[in-house]
């Protein structure tokens, strides 16, 4: 699979998605990071770090994740759900996929959903330190909308432990 | 005042005239009743047809979909069970794209070409294929010209048929795995006017009224025709019925033959034409017609005979089949091509010549046509479902939103998560080791019964259920029906329990395995035993687990306190209710094949629990989306917890009870799975799960007599040939963060080394790892050392 088809998807689902789901009122700087992160996000999908899977299907994916994108970005998270749970089929343990799929139910306002697909990518994602922050982050802003700040602050912590922004 | 000699003649007259005056006025009275009346039932007539012709729902049944098969480069797929999914949906295979005569365009000649959707070309391992629209819950997909070539039982290329791009994901249109029937039986496939072949109209038309278009509900001349006919006979040999009366005499009144009811349908005809345009009525006519029998299902309608008949959509027929649906309309049992081919032959070619006359078709192609066969399929897609255990669980999961009524009749359109290539594996594992397996022990022939259930392993959707060792028999259904003991499954729930407080219990807990005895207090004693009749003394917790001993379990179980236990089980959503003795630490709960793998699918989900489901969406008839049933997850155990015990499942399988399932598959799936074996045998249980599989299978006998097998002699059997056929996933556990694994030696149980004998890594929670080494480990001064410095 050549960069092109790599880095080119990850940019394009970074910049739309950014305004997604996680505030996106970053700063340009941060911008760069997020790419950064996304992409090792994406690279995930194929290559968890340190392991070797022989994961079949990794196109096949990224073109469901790259169809979950526009379909948010035409505000249908149900229809993204839907290819989210399409990808999968094909890739069950692949915890960038849940990640995604958290996201969408934060967009939802399915905040119960939002937190517990955040902690099911985090059950899936071995050492995958910057993962984890992120998904930590989906779990403080879903209990920061349920009133529970004590909560969010205490996720707000693992996500920074874990060197998240 | 008249003199009297005047009165009789102008007397008589002005009498003679008042009573023509009451006669005129009393029939002009009745005049102007009967004009009413004849208006009133005229108007209540005309209120019939309208409100049934508006208001016309045919009952339709609701269509089952199985899932639609997804294909990507690299998939694992065997060209064969590809070819088998083109085959469930009525693909039909052409030889060679130059193999074809006819122009194929205008639909007069429609032989097929490689071009027409549903059809497919093989060349050795390449296919080419052009698929069907079909609309999906997500919206519409468009036909498309595909190539696919496989390699190694995998999928080596996807791309498009002309210009060779590369597809990286397509999703077939779904195949019918069942349908739920209006009470009356009747069924259909409705078809739209605009959607029929004009050569399949024309042809109805000029073989059953040629006076189609012009006539206005009845047509006198056919009538008059038909008189004349009949008067020519001395019998009724001709009927004079426009399409219009047909449809009338079928639709909306019963079919008795009484001079009042042609009379009401002469005028309801009349009535109808008058409402609604030809087109209309047409469509209606041709939804609506009796075609065929199917055992107690009766085929109405075109669409679905055309299915019936010949496996394929109306508008992919071509002129011959098209030719012997017509012929069908004058009598679908008499000259029903599967039992009567000859007569339906005659009158097939019968029609040929009456489209020819008609100026429908050409001498040739009515030449060509009568001398082709008749083209049915061997049997129709039977109206009875190949899945009837999945069905059922289909159905219980609609009966929760949907009223039996609405199932039935409203068409419903509803998309499934059974996988027809799991499903036949499944059945085909299941009976063929029951049958080795009578065999081999020597058990009385076709009595052991059995069940599979097999489910995604993180998304609970089920790909297969078979009910039983006949599953093509919709008796009863073992999977979501059979309450049995569950022995030794149970064991994971206990150690679940026990790992979920890290501060008292490690995978390297030492359990007591030495002799136990309880005091039923009625005068009996309740002395658990092992398998192996042996009591173990000290045995490590992941040890007493992955050999699945009796004794620790029990006293753990107790200590731990059955209470727990049974919250751990709620947890993993059981819902049943359960005894609370203590032998239910053995597993005398009793489930069914489906609980047990709804608490399983949550360990194989790491702590997460999904609830296990059959359907994906429902859609309208139309194609409205009606309701979507999403992926949902809630983290229920400590995933750590869950970690450790599904490391300790794995070791079950590597190392315990379950060992003998690697004789046949290959280490590196790691399958996690537990034996489950109940007193006497009665119960042969395993439960496992890979990558992306989780599967439940369970052994019996329906009167509850021994079957002579352990969970592993047994069940786990029939798992391991099903698994064998499957493309199994290995099954990697990510370590979560607050896991850390340890070099542990196995006779102090203390932290081990390289030196150390039979040294084993074991997971453990943070904070609980064993604190000091073992001698051959340099232990002693080097835990001084560590704790000073």
């Amino acid at each position: 699979m050549s960069i092109i088809r790599t880095i080119l998807p990850a940019l394009a689902f970074v910049l739309i998605s950014g305004c997604a789901a996680l505030n996106s009122s970053a700063p340009v700087e941060d911008r760069d990071r997020e790419v950064q992160e996304e992409a090792k996000t994406h690279a995930y999908a194929y290559r968890p770090p340190g392991e070797e899977t022989g994961q079949q299907g990794g196109d096949a994916v990224v073109a469901l994740l790259i169809t979950a994108d526009d379909q948010m970005k035409a505000s249908q998270p149900v229809a993204a759900a839907s290819s989210l749970e399409r990808a999968l089929r094909i890739e069950p343990r692949n915890p960038a996929i849940w990640h995604k799929l958290a996201k969408i139910r934060l967009v939802q306002g399915e905040l119960r959903q939002a937190a517990a697909l955040a902690a099911k990518s985090n059950s899936l994602a071995g050492q995958d330190q910057q993962l984890q922050g992120q998904n930590w982050q989906i779990i403080a802003e879903a209990r920061r909308k349920q009133g529970d700040e004590e909560g969010a602050r205490k996720a707000e912590e693992r996500a920074a432990a874990l060197g998240a922004n | 005042m008249t003199p009297s000699r005047h009165r009789s003649r102008s007397h008589k007259r002005r009498r003679s005239r008042r009573k023509r005056g009451k006669y005129r006025r009393v029939a002009r009275y009745l005049f102007v009743i009967s004009t009413i009346v004849a208006g009133l039932y005229l108007a209540y007539l005309d209120f019939r047809v309208q409100s049934q012709f508006e208001g016309k729902r045919w009952a339709l049944p609701a269509r089952v979909y199985a899932r639609p098969l997804e294909i990507y480069p690299q998939k694992n797929l065997s060209i064969d069970a590809f070819l088998a999914e083109l085959k469930s949906l009525g693909y039909e295979k052409v030889k060679t794209a130059t193999d074809l005569s006819g122009q194929g365009s205008l639909g007069y000649e429609k032989t097929v070409l490689a071009t027409e959707p549903g059809t497919y070309i093989r060349q050795g391992d390449e296919i080419r294929f052009v698929s069907r629209d079909f609309t999906f819950w997500d919206g519409h997909q468009a036909s498309r010209h595909l190539y696919v070539n496989f390699q190694n039982n995998k999928i080596a290329e996807l791309r498009e048929s002309d210009s060779y791009e590369p597809v990286d994901l397509y999703r077939l249109s779904p195949q019918i795995i069942g349908r739920i029937y209006p009470q009356h039986n009747e069924d259909r496939i409705l078809v739209q006017f605009q959607n029929v072949p004009p050569l399949f109209v024309n042809a109805l038309v000029a073989v059953e009224d040629h006076n189609y278009y012009e006539h206005h509900g009845i047509s006198f001349i056919a009538v008059a025709r038909a008189l004349l006919a009949n008067i020519k006979a001395g019998a009724a040999v001709q009927g004079g019925s426009t399409l219009t009366q047909q449809l009338v005499k079928n639709f909306f009144l019963t079919p008795e033959r009484t001079l009042t009811r042609k009379i009401n349908e002469a005028l309801m005809s009349v009535l109808l034409e008058f409402h609604y345009d030809k087109n209309e009525i047409l469509e209606a006519y041709m939804n609506e017609i009796y075609l065929g029998q199917d055992g107690k299902r009766g085929i109405y309608g075109f669409g679905l005979a055309s299915r019936f008949y010949f496996g394929r959509p109306l508008n992919e027929l071509d002129l011959p089949k098209m030719a012997l649906l017509v012929a069908l309309v004058q009598g679908a049992s008499y000259y029903n091509p599967r039992r009567h081919p000859e007569r339906a032959l005659k009158r097939r070619n019968l029609v040929l010549d009456v489209m020819l006359k008609e100026g429908v078709i050409t001498a040739e192609q009515a030449n060509k046509a009568g001398n082709s066969p008749l083209g049915v399929t061997g049997k129709g897609p039977s109206g009875i479902t190949p899945y009837p255990a999945f069905l059922d669980l289909v159905r219980r999961q609609l009966q929760r939103d949907y009223q039996e009524e609405d199932l039935r009749t409203e068409g419903l359109q509803i998309f499934t998560t059974l996988d027809p290539v799991v499903q036949e594996k499944s059945e085909k594992a299941l009976s063929l080791k029951l049958k080795q397996l009578e065999n081999q022990y020597a058990l009385p022939a076709d009595k052991l019964e059995g069940s599979v259930i097999v489910t995604g392993s993180n998304n609970g959707e089920v790909m297969a259920v078979v009910g039983g060792r006949d599953p093509r028999y919709a008796g009863f259904n073992r999977a979501l029906d059979a309450v049995r003991q569950i022995g030794s499954l149970i064991k994971p729930a206990v150690y679940l329990t026990a790992l979920s407080q890290p501060d008292k219990y490690t995978v390297m807990t030492m359990l007591d395995d030495s002799p136990i005895e309880f005091d039923n207090l009625d005068g009996t004693f309740w002395t658990p035993k092992n398998f192996d009749k042996t009591f173990h003394g000290q045995v490590p917790l992941h040890a007493a687990l992955s050999h699945s001993y009796n004794v620790s379990t029990v006293r753990l179980g107790l200590t731990l306190g059955t209470d727990n236990v049974i919250r751990t089980l709620r947890r993993l959503g059981v819902v049943r209710d359960v005894t609370i003795y203590p032998s239910l630490l053995l597993g005398t709960v009793a489930l069914t094949p489906l609980e047990v793998t709804q608490m399983y699918q949550t360990l194989a989900g790491g702590g997460f629990i999904t609830p296990l489901r059959a359907i994906r969406e429902v859609m309208t008839a139309q194609g409205t989306p009606l309701q979507r049933y999403p992926l949902r997850v809630e983290e229920v155990v400590s995933p750590a917890a869950v970690y450790l015990l599904n490391s300790v499942l794995q070791e079950a399988v590597k190392d315990g009870t379950g060992h003998a399932l690697y004789e046949k598959l290959p280490h590196s799936l790691n399958i996690a799975g537990k034996t489950g074996t109940t007193d006497d045998l009665r119960d042969s249980w395993f439960a496992g799960f890979s990558g992306n599989y989780l599967s439940v299978v369970w052994l019996g006998m329906d009167d509850n007599s021994s079957t002579h097998l352990t969970g592993s002699m047994g069940a786990m059997r029939v798992w391991g040939a099903l698994f064998s056929q499957l493309h199994a996933e290995p099954l990697q556990l990510a370590q979560p963060l607050d896991v850390e694994s340890v070099w542990i030696d196995p006779a102090t149980g203390l932290l081990g080394g390289e030196d150390c004998a039979g040294a084993v890594k074991l997971p453990f929670i943070k904070g609980s790892v064993p604190d000091r080494h073992a001698g051959c480990a340099g232990g002693g001064l080097k835990d001084v050392f560590d704790r000073v410095f």
